[in-house]
């Protein structure tokens, strides 16, 4: 194989010894990179192996002829068996590109199958999802790396004192991150591959995992290290690790059971200080024989569709309402548009948030209440088209109880809208109104004249079962009566409130744990007949 | 606007044209929903509600189903401790009981007028101990035959008790101020107090209680009076 231009500019501003005596450890050409600080393109170029880059640097003028006479070729090839595991990476930085050309391929088929890019590939395969357009990849690598990394800084802060490059203490601050180098040497490969950009904020995400059976020296290590630390630890290192991402829960679910998570290893690497830890550890660390398992899962972040809803049945409640296992209602607006919407995504499931509710009896008209649906681990996105086709599927249901408007992808900072919307905004309804003596004029004008109202409501005896018992404090904005042709005792009055307003206690009383009431008001006794919520005074479009 | 619409609708806020399209067809409601859904991305300022989606008068019911009445099952407890002290149980679908005076009541039937209402039986005040949060903590759980209040009627009073074991939710303060709506509106806004029984005390509860049949039949009330 021939030598990648960057390479080629690149190994002469390395300190040929170091690269020569990290070959010879059977450190990867990607992990040398990493321990000199190298931080530029090489990363994803394709790489020859290091036997070529062994024998390249050795006749290379740069080389000293004195140090090379210290090398017999005997021994040369002996310690180069080509392709051999990292000792650092554990074969993570080797393993990233699906091998190319029919040479690699027959000496290594078997071998390199196991590779990043067909793993994320086939990931793409068995669970389904589409990519579009942008990726989000984590990427999660075994805890042993950490520990080899040190073992191998130590090393080579012993063996180069006159080295500037390992002059630091704390090898974390000193060599490129595994994590990094892995994004580095995969991105591009993997873009083309997906044809797609990626993009940290992406909601389809790649995880990608690197886990090792692990060898027993180092399990020696961790096992005394684990002992160190009581439960309490371990248990709050769980609880890290899975606020660390979704790459990071799917490798906790894997993960061996030694204490071997991330941060109890990162926790107890910080506990020591170099002399220490070679101590106890052997530097450089040991060669291993097989290189790390390559796991990857796709996943996508919720994705939100929204609109406006209208709920024209007094049979149909916001949300599926089950008791003992009878359903209450026909159906529900939850289900009505998400089941329409959710094919459309091919996703797990879906939630339903709209900014407030009605009760099962009460009609949503107007306006319309502004809802979203949050597909969970959606496969595909549907266009634009596809999403006005679901709204006509919803819309042209023969039952008619509920229909949407203005259907459309929203981003994840509607929820906090719909939370918003619930607690803030006000709304507008039409109730039908009786009184138990016929209704007057002076009625009307007394309910119109009453603005800002502010009224007390106990937390009505129909709810008080499950919510707190509270005295609140809600606004009445104003009141609007009109009269129903041809009835003495009925009238629509038309009001606008605050959100959070029980409407139906307002009008009937509620035992008058609500007052004033409209009862109250009118010094008579009043119910209310039917109610419509009208608008939410919410900008959704 | 077209005419037929009331002078009262120059309220506040903006204006809800009820009227919109003005004839009573068929399909109006057809008509409208197609309306409000062609409204899309800028928000109407005028909200079109077809008057078809309202009852027409002769359509409406004489009168609703009173709140206390559809959403609650009436029962009532006759002789609580003593004779002609009855009382009522009203129980909400949700399993909540709102305890009152029934109108055959001992205190309704003396000459003497009802003068106050005191809920400081038992250790502490029952009007003191409030029951906090959705969980009700701090709430008093009492027995059947607990006292909730005291009924005062110059010289005399009245023991209005639980009727059902449960927890004590809520009092209707409003009586210490105002008892003469244990008259003028016992079953509403004169309640005594909110109980919540656990469903087992409850169903031990409940067949000692009367439906409102066996109630009237017992104490002589006309079957069509509607006014208790």
């Amino acid at each position: 194989m021939g030598f990648p231009d960057a390479l080629q500019e690149l190994l002469p501003r390395l300190p040929v010894d170091v690269v020569l005596e990290l070959l010879r450890q059977e450190v990867c050409l990607r992990c040398i990179f990493r321990f000199l600080n190298v931080r530029d393109a090489v990363y994803s170029v394709d790489l020859p192996t290091t036997a070529e880059v062994y024998s390249k640097l050795l006749t290379s003028r740069n080389y000293r002829e004195e140090d090379h006479k210290r090398f017999k070729s005997s021994e040369l090839d002996r310690s180069l068996p080509g392709e051999a595991t990292c000792l650092v990476c554990l074969g993570v930085l080797q393993h990233l590109h699906p091998a190319v050309g029919a040479e690699s391929q027959a000496d290594g088929a078997h071998k390199y199958e196991n590779n990043a890019i067909s793993c994320i590939l086939k990931a793409f395969r068995d669970r389904g999802h589409s990519v579009e357009g942008t990726f989000c990849l984590e990427v999660s690598v075994t805890a042993l790396v950490l520990l080899r990394e040190r073992g191998l800084w130590c090393f080579l802060k012993d063996h180069f004192k006159e080295e500037a490059l390992f002059s630091g203490e704390d090898v974390n601050d000193h060599i490129v991150s595994i994590k990094e180098a892995v994004k580095w040497s995969l991105l591009e490969g993997l873009e083309n591959s997906l044809s797609a950009k990626f993009d940290a904020t992406a909601t389809l995400r790649i995880a990608l995992v690197f886990k090792h059976p692990g060898c027993p020296a180092d399990a020696k290590f961790l096992t005394a290290a684990s002992a160190g630390g009581d439960s309490k630890r371990k248990r709050h290192g769980q609880q890290e690790s899975e606020s660390q991402g979704f790459a990071a829960v799917v490798a906790a679910r894997g993960v061996s059971e030694a204490g071997e998570t991330l941060a109890a290893v990162q926790r107890c690497l910080a506990s020591m200080n170099n002399e220490l830890f070679m101590e106890s550890y052997q530097c450089p660390p040991s060669k291993v024989n097989s290189p790390c398992e390559i796991t990857a899962v796709t996943w996508r972040n919720p994705v939100f569709v929204g609109g406006r809803y209208l709920k024209y049945s007094r049979n149909v409640s916001q949300s599926r309402w089950v008791i003992e296992e009878e359903r209450m209602g026909e159906a529900s607006v939850q289900e009505i548009i998400g089941d329409v919407v959710m094919p459309y995504y091919n996703a797990d499931t879906y939630k339903f948030h709209a900014a407030g509710r009605e009760d099962i009896d009460v009609r949503m008209l107007g306006t319309g209440r502004p809802f979203i649906i949050e597909l969970l681990n959606a496969r595909r996105i549907p266009s634009a088209e596809e999403i006005q086709k679901a709204e006509l599927d919803i819309n042209g249901q023969k039952e008619g109880w509920v229909k949407v408007k203005g259907l459309r992808r929203v981003g994840v900072e509607v929820c906090s809208l719909m939370r918003q919307g619930e607690i803030e905004k006000q709304k507008e309804y039409v109730a039908v109104v009786w009184l138990d003596r016929p209704v007057t004029q002076a009625d009307f004008e007394r309910l119109s004249n009453l603005k800002e109202l502010e009224i007390q409501q106990k937390t009505p005896v129909r709810v008080l079962h499950r919510r707190s018992p509270l005295i609140r404090p809600r606004t009445i904005h104003w009141m609007r009566c009109e009269p129903l042709k041809g009835s003495d005792n009925y009238f629509l009055l038309h009001l606008c409130t605050q959100a959070g307003t029980y409407i139906k206690e307002f009008v009937h009383g509620d035992l008058g744990r609500t007052y004033p009431n409209v009862g109250s008001l009118l010094g008579c006794a009043a119910d209310i007949l039917q109610l419509d919520v009208v608008d939410v005074k919410m900008e959704f479009e | 606007m077209k005419a037929g619409e009331s002078a009262v609708m120059g309220g506040g806020g903006p204006a809800v044209n009820l009227k919109e399209g003005g004839e009573r067809k068929e399909d109006g409601m057809e008509v409208e929903l197609t309306d409000a859904l062609a409204i899309d991305s800028s928000r109407p300022s005028h909200v079109p509600i077809s008057l078809d989606l309202y009852p027409a008068a002769h359509e409406l019911p004489p009168r609703p189903p009173p709140a206390n009445e559809c959403n609650y099952t009436h029962y009532y407890a006759i002789d609580v401790g003593k004779p002609f002290h009855d009382q009522y149980v009203f129980r909400h679908h949700n399993g909540l009981c709102v305890i009152g005076l029934a109108s055959t009541h001992a205190a309704f039937m003396i000459d003497t007028e009802i003068t106050g209402v005191d809920y400081n039986v038992g250790k502490t005040s029952r009007a003191e101990i409030k029951a906090v949060g959705k969980r009700k903590k701090n709430a008093q759980v009492l027995e059947g035959n607990s006292a909730l209040c005291k009924v005062m009627a110059g010289e005399t009073f009245f023991l209005v008790r639980c009727c059902v074991r449960g927890t004590l939710l809520e009092v209707n303060e409003r009586l210490i101020k105002e008892p003469h709506l244990l008259v003028q509106r016992p079953d509403t806004e004169g309640y005594v107090a909110i109980m919540m029984p656990r469903p087992e005390d409850w169903k031990k509860a409940q067949p000692t209680f009367l439906t409102p049949e066996q109630y009237k039949e017992r104490r002589g009330i006309p079957a069509i009076s509607d006014k208790l």
